[in-house]
């Protein structure tokens, strides 16, 4: 039996223990399970040869998570095939350069109650937002990541990355709060 | 902090390489910050920049040449310069954060082609009080100063005057600088805010805003949508504290947020990995080349 080499190791070890996070993460922006091993398998053979940029005793899940989203872009950008998968440009009005207004997007009744969601619903309409608020929202509220860090995965400023948690948040209450029926 | 309170020197080279700030009341205590700095820049063979108001550059080199610092001949070789905001900061009218910091590494490159040993920056920006649209990105834009690529080759002196500054800004614009210059010596400074752990407290866009419990309720959603998350400063999660208690509408709004992140993070599943997944997997790491090789 041949032995392994300490890098591919240590890399394997690391990995083992975040597959199932990147699997799930994989399968969430993906939405398709094939696509979502293609996904986890692309990251981790580009995390494995650039491993030797990885520092040890820093965040590995960081470090891996950051390449699987460059990944997904890039492979959205590639393919192009989802009408909703808009470019990761800067979405004009959007900024805190002056042109986003909260006032405008924030037109929705209180009172309407996002308690007790069924998984699905929230899931679909989850779903159903476009990349650049569905990508962020996810980093943040499923996989828990500081801005700081979705900034640096995202290659965006912080003050971007709040907006479009912010923005994409609105567009979730607004399909939620929908008398269900009517929803697509 | 014993190393946070060492001063590092008077002036001279101590700017180089690092990113500071001082707050001054008087322009001729800028001056004496700048001269013996600029001076020392000057003969480390640095490309030096200033930016400033077009009004300013015969002052300068005045109050430079007055304190043994005399920028006649490097203005014309091109080792100094001298931009004015309408050519920096304020293109095309607005302030631009991604584009300054672009700005920076480009003009940190185009020194060292040119034959410089680095780049050493110092600005006014009295346009700030003025609420130019991107503004509110200042303090974002002053904490990505200290992540730029080959800083310890760029200085940067940022001097802010006290008499336009809104009061409360100066201890936030601290928290972004990691030396200070006070009485006379540079210093690490105690009050800057580094690393990941702290990051919750790097001033976001909003720090230029009217505070959270002045602003109208349908404006404060993007700031409760920070809240919820933990990634407002404490100033601002002060007022949106401060805000709630008085208000029922947005005290609302604030539990559908945590609602809706509660769900989202239910949706937080691990991923089904099939044996035969991870066997191809290692097999593909096993036929590649070892990155450390």
């Amino acid at each position: 039996m041949t032995s392994v080499p300490a890098s591919r190791a240590a890399f394997e070890s690391l990995a083992l223990q975040y597959l199932s996070d990147l699997m799930g993460s994989a399968l969430r922006m993906t939405r398709n399970w094939e696509e979502a091993q293609d996904l986890t398998q692309d990251t981790l053979v580009r995390a494995f040869r650039g491993f030797k940029g990885f520092q040890p005793g820093t965040n590995f899940k960081a470090w891996v998570f950051r390449i699987m989203v460059n990944t997904y872009i890039n492979s959205q950008r590639r393919a192009a095939r989802r009408p909703r998968t808009v470019s990761w440009e800067d979405v004009p009005g959007e900024s805190e350069a002056g042109g986003f207004d909260p006032l405008a997007e924030d037109s929705q009744p209180e009172g309407s109650t996002l308690a007790d969601l069924p998984d699905e619903r929230l899931k679909r309409a989850l779903d159903d937002l476009p990349d650049e608020f569905r990508v962020p929202v996810l980093l943040c509220d499923v996989e828990e990541f500081p801005y700081k860090d979705i900034a640096r995965m995202l290659g965006i400023p912080l003050g971007t990355v709040r907006s479009r948690i912010f923005r994409g948040r609105q567009r979730l209450r607004e399909a939620l709060t929908q008398d269900p029926g009517s929803a697509s | 902090m014993d190393s946070a309170t060492e001063p590092l020197g008077p002036g001279p080279s101590a700017g180089l390489g690092r990113h500071l700030v001082s707050f001054t009341d008087h322009a001729e205590d800028r001056f004496d910050l700048l001269a013996p700095i600029f001076r020392a820049a000057l003969a480390q063979g640095c490309r030096c920049l200033f930016i400033g108001h077009r009004t300013t550059l015969p002052v300068l080199r005045d109050a430079l040449a007055g304190r043994g610092c005399d920028v006649t001949d490097p203005l014309v070789s091109g080792q100094f310069r001298f931009l004015t905001a309408e050519e920096t900061y304020l293109q095309g009218g607005c302030f631009d954060a991604d584009r300054m910091l672009d700005s920076w590494g480009r003009a940190a490159v185009s020194a060292r082609s040119d034959g410089c040993s680095g780049l050493c920056a110092s600005a006014e920006v009295t346009w700030l009080h003025q609420r130019v649209p991107g503004s509110d990105r200042w303090l974002e834009y002053e904490y990505r100063i200290n992540e730029l690529d080959g800083l310890d080759q760029v200085g940067v002196m940022c001097l802010y005057d006290t008499n336009t500054l809104p009061a409360w800004l100066a201890p936030e614009l601290a928290k972004v600088h990691p030396l200070i210059h006070a009485d006379g010596m540079v210093r690490a400074n105690a009050e800057f805010a580094s690393g990941a752990d702290q990051a919750a407290d790097v001033p976001l866009a909003e720090d230029l805003e009217p505070a959270a419990d002045r602003l109208p309720c349908a404006q404060l959603a993007l700031l409760l949508s920070a809240y919820v998350d933990g990634q407002l400063i404490r100033r601002r999660r002060d007022e949106v504290a401060r805000h709630l208690r008085a208000c029922e509408v947005c005290a609302e709004k604030l539990e559908s947020y945590r609602t809706l992140k509660a769900g989202l993070a239910s949706l937080r599943t691990p991923g089904p990995v099939t044996p035969g997944f991870w066997d191809a997997l290692r097999a593909h790491l096993a036929n590649g080349p070892d990155p450390s090789a």
